[in-house]
């Protein structure tokens, strides 16, 4: 297997504060890797030290199997991204902000409406960016990413200011390059459902620290362990004992009986048990657990 | 390394294209041509003996420069130099121009350049305000010949280069201290500070070592009204001030430890 991109003991301080605590990144190549954690996690901190964008304190960083520091340009040739807010000239138009960095990429005129027809901002004509919503600009920023036909994308919560369709739209955009041109991307966000419907490969971070990293199976894996089932009855006390009983642990949340994911079968059973001993039975649901909570499960592990 | 530079050069280029600095650079070049020439317009009962006098762009150029230098130059020149950075700092562009696979010194130097061209766009704008201030009463009046004087393009070309020379150090101070600054008021308050500084300093015997003075001194009539050691060459010094100021700026500007 090869890495597309690799970090390795990554650490990095702002103001004597460890926003990054030994990071090993491993990105394959051709795969689409969700980086995932809250705000102020570390992804932003970790896509900058990446690009070069922020001085390397400690640890590698190898692209395309090669170290970014010794071949900063070559890497940079192959490489898209889009960090944070979008990155346009206000008083340019779509076209002209591609015509900047066409003429330093020195790639073929033709790919400046390609690339805007991509990103659907094909028919703006000579509005100014600068009048652009921020979908819009956000669309700027990744034709603008895409401009150099790149091998590696590093997206920095890309559908930020997109609307639903905006979103759909990017996602199949971003899974036709992967799927036909087989670009690697590198896509982070806090939203756990985004990452779910895109990526092949997920990472999480949190606190400067990697929490998970893996396919997307085995984080799915992850959550459904993080997940539990919620049973409201008549008599808790009583329902506890039932549950434990059948040698599954169990608590008492708000009045309502919390336990583990169990299966079906088992979940139906100790349904059967609880109307045998008389008890009323009001409510049996799964709650799925958000990104936070597979977080603190995590932390907590 | 050269082509990079190039394409760099043009990719700068572009973008200051509508953008503050731009219209700066057009307006500045006529602005004070075109008083001059409405002041002529006022005068004129003047114009027919200024237009046949062998003495005419030099009157005209002296009118137009002591205004320009005292000035209108070293504003322009601050405003201009921190405009063209701010363009990065202001639409966030900082980390795309960055991560665009070109060496930082290419970067660094292809936007300097493109301020040392604007300001040479300035001055070819200036002088055709100058000759249009010279010709165009001709236009508007019967009675005005247009100027018998041939324009003395060889002696205005030296004259110019030297006030170019002088806004050097004003460019390389102002371009380093706006690369470090995301806020416009640091750049250009330090600029009106310094001018200042270098305006109530043309009355020292040791004027001559302000670095935003020289375009005033370069005036005739400054160099031997003021207290300010004729002697010293200032163009030397603008020199000197431009080249240690740009390799301050450069060795700030690589080593810098966020870039965007």
């Amino acid at each position: 297997m090869s890495y597309c991109v690799e970090t390795h003991g990554l650490i990095h301080t702002f103001s004597k504060q460890t926003v990054l605590n030994n990071i090993n990144l491993q990105v394959l190549e051709g795969s689409i890797y969700g980086f995932l954690g809250p705000n102020g996690a570390g992804k932003t901190t970790t896509l900058k030290l990446i690009l070069g964008l922020l001085k390397k304190q400690q640890g590698s960083i190898t692209v395309f199997g090669k170290s970014f520091g010794q071949n900063r340009q070559d890497i940079l040739k192959k490489l898209g991204s889009l960090i944070e807010s979008p990155s346009v000239y206000g008083h340019l138009t779509a076209t002209e902000n591609l015509r900047v960095l066409q003429k330093i990429y020195q790639c073929p005129k033709e790919r400046i409406n390609s690339v805007l027809k991509d990103v659907g901002l094909s028919d703006t004509g000579n509005k100014k960016a600068g009048q652009f919503s921020l979908g819009m600009k956000q669309r700027l920023s990744i034709a603008v990413a895409l401009l150099n036909n790149p091998s590696l994308l590093i997206l920095d919560e890309p559908t930020n200011g997109l609307d639903p369709n905006g979103i759909i739209e990017m996602r199949e955009l971003l899974k036709k390059l992967n799927h036909e041109k087989g670009v690697t991307i590198i896509i982070s966000s806090h939203l756990l459902p985004e990452i779910e419907k895109l990526a092949t490969h997920a990472g999480i971070i949190n606190n400067g620290i990697m929490m998970f990293q893996g396919t997307l199976p085995e984080l799915i894996d992850k959550q459904q362990q993080a997940s539990s089932i919620m049973l409201e009855t008549n008599d808790p006390p009583k329902t506890i004992q039932i549950i434990i009983a059948n040698d599954i642990h169990a608590h008492i949340e708000n009045g309502k009986i919390m336990l583990p994911v169990i299966s079906k079968l088992t979940l139906a059973d100790i349904n059967r048990q609880l109307v045998q001993h008389d008890i009323d039975v009001y409510e049996i649901n799964t709650i799925k657990n958000d990104l936070e909570s597979i977080f603190m499960n995590l932390i907590n592990n | 390394m050269e082509l990079s530079f190039i394409h760099s050069f043009q990719s700068e280029w572009l973008k200051k294209k509508r953008s503050a600095a731009a219209w700066l650079t057009i307006i500045g070049g006529f602005f004070i041509p075109a008083i001059i020439l409405v002041n002529r317009f006022i005068d004129s009962s003047l114009l027919r003996e200024q237009n046949t006098s062998n003495h005419l762009w030099e009157a005209i150029y002296n009118r137009c420069w002591q205004f320009m230098a005292l000035f209108l130059l070293p504003m322009g020149v601050i405003l201009a130099s921190s405009l063209i950075t701010q363009l990065e700092f202001k639409n966030n562009t900082w980390k795309q121009l960055h991560t665009t696979p070109q060496r930082l010194t290419i970067i660094f130097f292809a936007k300097l350049t493109v301020i040392l061209v604007m300001m040479l766009q300035f001055f070819i704008l200036f002088n055709i305000g100058i000759y249009l201030t010279g010709i165009i009463p001709a236009v508007f009046f019967r009675n005005v010949p247009y100027p018998l004087e041939a324009f003395p393009f060889v002696s205005l070309l030296k004259a110019n280069s030297m006030f170019f020379l002088d806004s050097l150090p004003i460019i390389a101070i102002q371009y380093f201290i706006s690369l470090q600054f995301k806020n416009f008021l640091v750049p250009v308050g330090t600029g009106l500070a310094m001018y200042t500084a270098s305006m109530i300093g043309l009355s020292w015997k040791y004027g001559y070592i302000l670095p935003y003075s020289y375009s005033a001194l370069n005036l005739n009539f400054m160099k031997n009204k003021g207290a300010v050691n004729p002697s010293a060459n200032i163009h030397l010094w603008s020199i000197g001030y431009f080249i240690v100021f740009s390799m301050l700026s450069y060795i700030f500007y690589i080593n810098k430890k966020e870039k965007g």
